[in-house]
């Protein structure tokens, strides 16, 4: 299959190491992108999302027992997009520059065949309107609009943020933008800095130099999918979780698999 | 003419065809669907212009910067990290990134805009405001209590009924001629705002100031014993290689919390050859222990005894800073004064403190002891951090003494990367408060706490203590108490507390939100949220240099509010006198705008853009020109990146000018209750249980825990995180979110164990069960299984069980403060929390 | 009489009468009908005179529809825009006088004109004013048409069951366009963009 090759490639660079799971990612992608909440979020099932910390362990006894946390945006896949392909309603597409994988809602259908197919668990369904205690929808942000009930969302990579630098290149008639004027919601939350975000395409970018590292992989990397969210870590543990390999395996090299 | 069936089907195909070159169907069709897409219950949130406001975060004491994005200069829509701040540079921590959900948690009363409530201010006087409706936690205007306490029946009240109330009651008291019946409690440490309360009651006469004490008044005091008066502690964290921590949460919220993650940060940053190791020394794997490079794990509360195994190593191996301690360090070596000749630090350690007697206290084996210490000591520079979890609660006094002993040795005490001695910030001070007579005769009266009394006469807050003395007695020791940032009905010893208050006749609640204490109060004059009104804050703990910021109302309030600093100026002046006299400012802006002018009189430091400040510490001040309280405004925050490492003239005012591995301000001031050099006898009263001159040294002394071993065999912990605030405030909405699902399930809490122990007590993943304390306080949750957690020990999180707050965090939970049976501190009376005999019973 | 009459025509013959008479109401109720039942025709809430201000005063478009540096467009100037010159009078028309008075009650209540917003786009849609007019250099005519040199406001016509002005599904009924700015639907957005060679992606337009 060949899918349209984009200029930019936008992704994003997680450094676990840093990382000390505070969930900062998490509130500043909620606030940003308008999630409501509801009374109990503990059905981590219907509990939505975009970006979610997933606490990980070891495995190994007292004293050896450490946990650790993967932070899981939307992998925003480069081939065979899983979601894509299979969404009924084109309400899900790969087709703007940068390679970001859009989400419709007022196309959406909800018939939740791309909730589904996400090997990431990315994707959620609103099983209900969206409630904003009184007072709260004051602090709702007019750059993205609330979800209704009946519709899968995702992260988005905070679109409209590209959006509001392209429009601001735009004033000063860039057509180009500078490293750093787009970032995500996340990324400029993380207190540790261990998220970087830009363009995988552009060698001199933070983000290409890090990706490019020897530990650099990706989440559940045999699939194909060309994930365009890495990670970094120096524990063998962790990046031992991050697909399902077998005992002798070798993790490390999985990277240099083509498909 | 008649219409027949063929007719009818005639006319019917004619309009139907005719239906079809209308815009009828097709106009239909596309107007339904838009109309399907516009339910008018999913919001559209109006645009306007953003715009981003520049103010500090009062969340917690770790004073970040924040901007604020507002659109059109009327909405908040999201908080984000200013990256030209010095303490957080661009970070935010998820209690921050949610702070708009406390602003903004409305509900429950007619949401009006700022003016118009204030136009119909006197119109609402009188509406029944009745909590169990009340969906969001702000309190809409001041209301007084109507029902029972605590039953949650109010009446709205204009705020001058809610002022000249509170003015009639303190009235009452100062004429009864006991002005020490009027009581403060305050939780928060930094700012004017504390030093505005403690300052109201001095005037009026009461010593009753009540601070709830944390990490930082264990450090201060360690700071005051041994290296002078004065001076606070910071950490040159960002420039460390090598930090080994004795319990500290350093991810979980100590210290500056988004200061620290961003250190891991800089540590971790490979990309910059970084190569910083963090060891952290924990009872069980806490998120820091597993974070760090190397988790050493020892029996609860041992860390100081680990110190000290480690002093003795690298005093055996001739490894520590002989410079350092030779020129600037006082009772290192034997030493003899006119009363006879003392022991020296090196002596006692090399003899009490051997890697086996260690190891029999801690657990930790000897050789690992032996190669931790020489890790520590060839690695520069290295820092030993200590302040038990995120710091809420105070340490123990000796524990710090023997992290700061480690910390002199290795000469990492104002080096680069170490421990650093700060002063605080330039702001000017204040006009001396003046006294009348029943002033100067309440301000006698020894404090309710029993702190800065000859029981503990090193302690100037201890709060806990002042429930029961309070409780114990017949007649009211406390007739008025207002509570100010604090949220003592849900803190520790609540139960302590909750019967105190039944003494108290009155109590006024200054909080924006509807927490456990406004509950029960009578009257609430509710503060500006921190999004809404001025104030200053003051350099958060860690930090290596002086800090001091200036928060702004960012949008109007949202609620009928006066600034808590005003209340008391007003009811300062309402009272008049000597009382009226010391708060010559007309309100709480002016003063603050008197703190900066004594900034711009200092002259040094830098306003604003901050962002690689610690890079560019520099040993010289930078000049400062525009210190105005404008600018300062407008940028947030004053900084001093002065830090003249590798001099100490000057920097110890001990008695000795050193740094004193012997405390002869302890002797003095202990001795000073008896007259002379303190008897054994003084020093079982104070609980120390070492002997001779070991017990003015950095030792070990065992804690004393409550409840026997054997009935009750577990050791409950408590355990921090950041998505937990245990504090003041309950969790906003967006943080429940981050919760696990093995952390919180619909409403129950799961307690963490080992899965030995819980084999032990026959207990499995996923059971409920009671915790049941040596004072029989019991609390509900489930088990939760992890393997980091040390055998015997049960991990539970503080923070849930809320009773009041909203919805989403109401009856979540249990209180964990239920069941933590505070001990107190030999020596400084510190409530310690870390540990409580338990037993598990499955229900 | 009525006999003889009735026998005139024969079945077939009314019956294909009252097919034309079908045919011709559908498209009476259709065209005419229909229209009025779902669009509810509002006033502007003030009389606003384009022409006076782009012609009489010499305005340009942009001195009241301000981009903001980072590329917000502010659209319809907020009230304190318009007041920044006529909290005095400009000129002697009665009409000024009316909207000074107008004007400084609304500020006194803190209110702004709740104008009504003929090109007002369902949440859905994405739109950047700076991406059209500063890099793309459209002219403000090309969608909004010569509203610039307009005497009065047209009528406002709000669909009833969407809520949106009819100038969004086309400025006459039949939704027919002679001129680009006749219609503002997703595929009039997407003409011009197929006709520039910008992208057409999805996320491009819609939030």
């Amino acid at each position: 299959m060949n899918e349209t090759q984009f200029r930019l490639k936008y992704g994003m660079v997680i450094d676990l190491d840093k990382c000390v799971g505070c969930g900062a990612c998490m509130v500043a992608c909620q606030s940003e992108n308008n999630l409501y909440v509801r009374l109990d979020e503990s059905d981590k099932l219907r509990s939505t999302t975009w970006m979610r910390l997933y606490r990980i362990n070891n495995g190994e006894k007292f004293p050896e027992a450490k946990f650790s946390f993967f932070p899981r945006p939307c992998m925003q896949c480069g081939h065979h997009t899983p979601c894509v392909s299979v969404c009924p309603a084109t309400a899900t597409t790969v087709d703007e520059e940068g390679g970001i994988v859009s989400q419709i809602y007022t196309r959406c259908i909800g018939c939740r065949y791309c909730v589904a197919a996400c090997p990431y668990h990315v994707r959620y369904f609103n099983w209900w309107d969206p409630v904003f205690p009184e007072g709260m929808e004051k602090s709702l942000s007019p750059d993205v609009s609330p979800r209704m009930r009946g519709v899968v969302e995702k992260c988005t990579f905070c679109h409209h943020r590209l959006m509001k630098a392209k429009q601001k290149a735009a004033m000063e008639k860039r057509r180009d933008l500078k490293e750093n004027e787009y970032i995500t919601a996340c990324t400029q939350a993380c207190p540790t800095g261990a998220i970087t975000f830009g363009d995988l395409n552009n060698p001199e970018h933070q983000v290409a130099k890090l990706a490019a590292r020897p530990d650099a992989f990706r989440l559940l990397e045999r699939l194909g999918t060309e994930p365009k969210v890495y990670y970094l870590t120096k524990h063998d543990w962790i990046r031992k979780l991050a697909d399902n390999y077998l005992p002798e395996e070798d993790f490390r090299n999985v990277k240099k698999q083509k498909h | 003419m008649k219409i027949d069936r063929r007719g009818f089907i005639k006319l019917a195909v004619g309009a139907v065809a005719g239906l079809h070159l209308t815009p009828i169907p097709w106009k239909l069709m596309d107007d339904s669907a838009i109309w399907t897409q516009n339910w008018p219950w999913v919001p559209v949130p109006d645009t306007g212009e953003a715009t981003y406001v520049n103010t500090v975060c009062s969340l917690c004491p770790g004073g970040c910067g924040i901007k604020v994005r507002v659109i059109d200069g009327k909405r908040a829509v999201k908080i984000e990290g200013n990256p030209e701040h010095p303490v957080n540079r661009g970070g935010i921590c998820p209690m921050g990134a949610a702070g708009l959900q406390l602003l903004y948690s409305l509900g429950g009363f007619e949401n009006k805009s700022a003016t118009e409530i204030t136009e119909t201010a006197l119109g609402l006087a009188g509406e029944v405001f009745a909590p169990q409706k009340h969906e969001g936690i702000r309190v809409p205007g001041p209301i007084k209590r109507v029902g029972a306490r605590g039953a949650g029946r109010w009446e709205r009240i204009s705020w001058e009924e809610a002022m000249n109330t509170l003015v009639a009651e303190l009235r009452k008291i100062r004429d009864s001629g006991r002005p020490q019946a009027l009581a403060s409690i305050t939780g928060r440490q930094d700012g004017s705002m504390p030093r505005l309360l403690a300052r109201f009651l001095k005037a009026f006469g009461s010593p009753n100031a009540f601070t709830i004490p944390s990490a930082e008044d264990t450090a201060a005091m360690a700071v005051d014993l041994t290296m002078g008066a004065g001076k606070s502690l910071g950490f040159d964290l960002e420039r460390a290689q090598y930090i080994l921590s004795f319990g500290s949460a350093l991810f979980e919220g100590w210290g500056s919390p988004v200061r620290m993650m961003r250190a891991n940060g800089l540590w971790r940053d490979k990309s910059n050859g970084a190569s910083a190791k963090i060891v952290q020394i924990d009872t069980s794997s806490t998120l820091t222990a597993s974070k760090a490079d190397q988790w050493i794990s020892v029996k609860p509360g041992t860390e100081g005894a680990l110190a000290l195994g480690l002093a003795h190593v690298i005093i055996k191996e001739g490894k520590y800073d002989k410079d350092f301690v030779g020129q600037h360090c006082f009772g290192f070596e034997n030493w003899s004064d006119d009363k006879g000749p003392h022991q020296g630090f090196k002596e006692m350690v090399l003899k009490d403190y051997t890697p086996e007697e260690v190891f029999s206290l801690t657990g930790v084996p000897a050789e690992k002891i032996v190669a931790l210490a020489n890790d520590f000591a060839s690695v520069k520079p290295a820092v030993a951090l200590y302040g038990k979890g995120k710091g809420s609660m105070p340490g123990s006094l000796f524990d710090l003494m023997a992290v700061n002993a480690l910390n002199a040795l290795v000469g990492s005490i104002n080096r680069e990367g170490g421990m650093v001695l700060t002063g605080p910030a330039p702001i000017a001070a204040w006009p001396e408060a003046v006294f009348d007579e029943i002033a100067k005769k309440g301000n006698e009266n020894p404090r309710l706490d029993e702190a800065r009394t000859r029981r503990y006469p090193l302690t100037k807050e201890l709060f806990y203590p002042m429930a029961r003395t309070v409780t114990r007695t017949n007649t009211p020791l406390i007739s008025t108490l207002i509570v100010y940032h604090a949220n003592p009905c849900y803190g520790a010893e609540n139960g302590d507390f909750n019967r105190a208050l039944e003494k108290i006749p009155f109590v006024v609640s200054l909080s924006p939100y509807m927490d456990e204490t406004t509950a029960m109060a009578d009257l609430v004059l509710p503060g500006p949220n921190y999004l809404e009104g001025w104030d200053d804050h003051t350099t958060p703990p860690g930090m290596q240099f002086p800090i001091y910021s200036i928060s702004r109302p960012v949008v109007a309030a949202q609620c009928q509010v006066t600034n808590p600093g005003d209340v008391l100026i007003k009811a300062a002046q309402a009272l008049g006198g000597s009382v009226a006299a010391s708060f010559p400012w007309a309100d709480y802006k002016e003063l603050l705008t008197k703190n900066v002018e004594g900034v711009a009189k200092a002259g040094v430091g830098v306003i604003g853009k901050g962002a690689d400040a610690w890079k560019k510490i520099g040993p010289t001040a930078p000049a400062l020109t525009d210190a105005k309280f404008d600018n300062l405004v407008a940028d947030t925050v004053w900084y001093n990146p002065t830090l003249a490492f590798n001099k100490f003239d000057g920097v110890f005012t001990t008695p000795s000018g050193k740094f004193e591995f012997y405390s002869r301000t302890m002797v003095d001031k202990v001795g000073a209750q008896s007259g002379s050099l303190p008897s054994p006898m003084m020093m079982r009263l104070f609980r120390i249980r070492a002997t001779g001159d070991k017990a003015f040294m950095p030792h070990y002394e065992p804690p004393f825990l409550n409840g026997a071993t054997k009935e009750f065999p577990l050791l409950l912990v408590p355990q921090d995180s950041i998505d937990f605030p245990d504090g003041y405030l309950a969790a906003p909405p967006y943080l429940t979110k981050t919760w696990l699902d093995t952390q919180v399930l619909k409403n129950d809490m799961f307690v963490q164990m080992n899965p030995a122990t819980a084999k032990e007590h026959r207990l499995q993943e996923g059971d409920y069960v009671k915790i049941v304390t040596s004072t029989y306080a019991e609390i509900k949750t489930r088990v939760n299984l992890f393997d980091g957690i040390r055998p015997g020990l049960v991990a539970i999180l503080t923070g849930l069980g809320h009773k009041a707050f909203d919805r989403f965090v109401k009856g979540k939970g249990a209180n964990a403060n239920d069941v933590f049976v505070l001990s107190s501190d030999p020596l400084s009376g510190f409530a310690q929390w870390w540990g409580t005999r338990i037993k598990l019973e499955k229900i | 009489m009525e006999k003889a009459e009735k026998k005139e025509y024969s079945p077939a013959v009314i019956g294909w009468f009252l097919c034309v008479v079908g045919f011709v109401g559908a498209l009476f109720v259709g065209w005419v009908i229909f229209p009025a039942l779902l669009y509810s025709s509002m006033e502007q809430p003030f009389p606003f005179n384009h022409k006076a201000h782009t012609e009489n005063a010499g305005m340009g478009c942009d001195e009241c529809h301000v981009f903001k540096q980072d590329g917000f467009f502010t659209g319809i100037p907020k009230l304190a825009r318009c007041m920044d010159c006529h909290e005095s009078l400009q000129g002697k028309s009665e009409a000024e006088k009316k909207f000074q008075a107008y004007g400084q009650k609304l500020m006194e209540e803190g209110k702004e004109i709740p104008w009504l917003v003929y090109s007002k786009q369902p949440d859905c849609v994405y739109f950047s004013h700076a991406a059209h007019v500063k890099m793309g250099q459209q002219k403000c005519e090309t969608c909004h048409g010569p509203i610039g040199t307009s005497e009065q406001p047209r009528v406002y016509k709000k669909n009833r069951i969407t809520g949106y002005s009819i100038d969004i599904w086309g400025r006459r009924i039949s939704g027919i366009k002679f001129n680009t700015w006749d219609r503002m639907k997703m595929d009039d957005c997407g003409e011009c963009h197929d006709k520039n060679k910008t992208s057409n992606a999805c996320f491009v337009c819609h939030k």
